[in-house]
């Protein structure tokens, strides 16, 4: 995978499309196709913000077994992940322990981040996992990629033992933080480090 | 009513974007507007049904909190 490939392939998870749609992107320089995906992503994690601002704002009145059913069967993964954004990190937690690791990696696929680090790091271990290894079967690496931008050292370790080495490469070119790849070196087993070309492994 | 450009949508465009071919950022913007429009389709089914849910008795205090 190259790095335009990388970028235009994250571009095109934002936008739910398809990444040979974007063709012509490859001669935009790395830098401006970086930024126009982040603006991207803010303009749609920013619309419609009133109405799941009020919507995360209602779910404290319910129980979290009520808002987990909703989840998986009336908001799915796309507006689940755009009000996990918005929900007091304990809630969130909550129902997202009470969520399937199949649902869960759905919802990681449209998360972003960032707006959910709380939550993230707040989940527990069995739940990283099982959402990781889900990923990982789905070979998601755009996602895995985000989450190793933003998750704890330890959540990755054990999540790395569900990615395999031929992945390990694509992985770090997905990544948007280069530099989190010397954290991933450093995480690895020894016995795993021929996996990644020396030019990636920061 | 015309539809919005790719930058009446983003905001000011890198100048790589910029530099594409009109009919390029044409498809970007039609591209950034299905996505916005899956979302409001999202959000309008749910709020459509999330009641159907919630148990009878906190549907007005919902109603009330969601601004149905």
């Amino acid at each position: 995978m190259t790095p335009h490939e990388a970028e235009i392939l994250k571009l095109a998870r934002v936008l739910g499309t398809s990444p040979e749609r974007f063709g012509y992107l490859r001669e935009v320089p790395l830098d401006d196709l970086r930024r126009f995906r982040e603006q991207t992503s803010v303009v749609l994690f920013d619309a419609h913000l009133g109405v799941l601002r009020r919507m995360a704002a209602a779910s404290r009145l319910l129980p979290g077994a009520v808002l987990a059913r909703m989840a998986e069967v009336v908001f799915g993964p796309l507006l689940s992940a755009r009000i996990a954004g918005l929900v007091d990190t304990a809630r969130g937690i909550d129902i997202a322990r009470r969520l399937s690791p199949a649902f869960l990696a759905d919802v990681a696929a449209e998360l972003d981040p960032r707006r959910a680090a709380g939550i993230i790091s707040g989940l527990p271990e069995r739940v990283v996992n099982a959402v990781a290894e889900e990923l990982a079967r789905r070979e998601d690496w755009v996602t895995v990629a985000r989450f190793v931008d933003h998750l704890p050292d330890a959540a990755i370790t054990s999540s790395l033992e569900f990615v395999p080495d031929d992945a390990l490469a694509d992985i770090a070119m997905l990544l948007d933080d280069r530099t989190r790849m010397a954290t991933v070196v450093s995480l690895l087993p020894a016995d795993r480090l021929d996996a990644i070309p020396d030019d990636l492994a920061g | 009513m015309s539809e919005r450009t790719l930058a009446e949508q983003v905001g000011r465009l890198p100048a790589g974007i910029e530099a594409l071919a009109a009919d390029h950022q044409a498809d970007l913007a039609r591209a950034v507007r299905d996505a916005r429009h899956r979302q409001a389709a999202a959000l309008a089914k749910a709020g459509d049904e999330s009641l159907r849910h919630i148990p009878a008795l906190l549907r007005p205090a919902i109603r009330k909190a969601v601004g149905l």
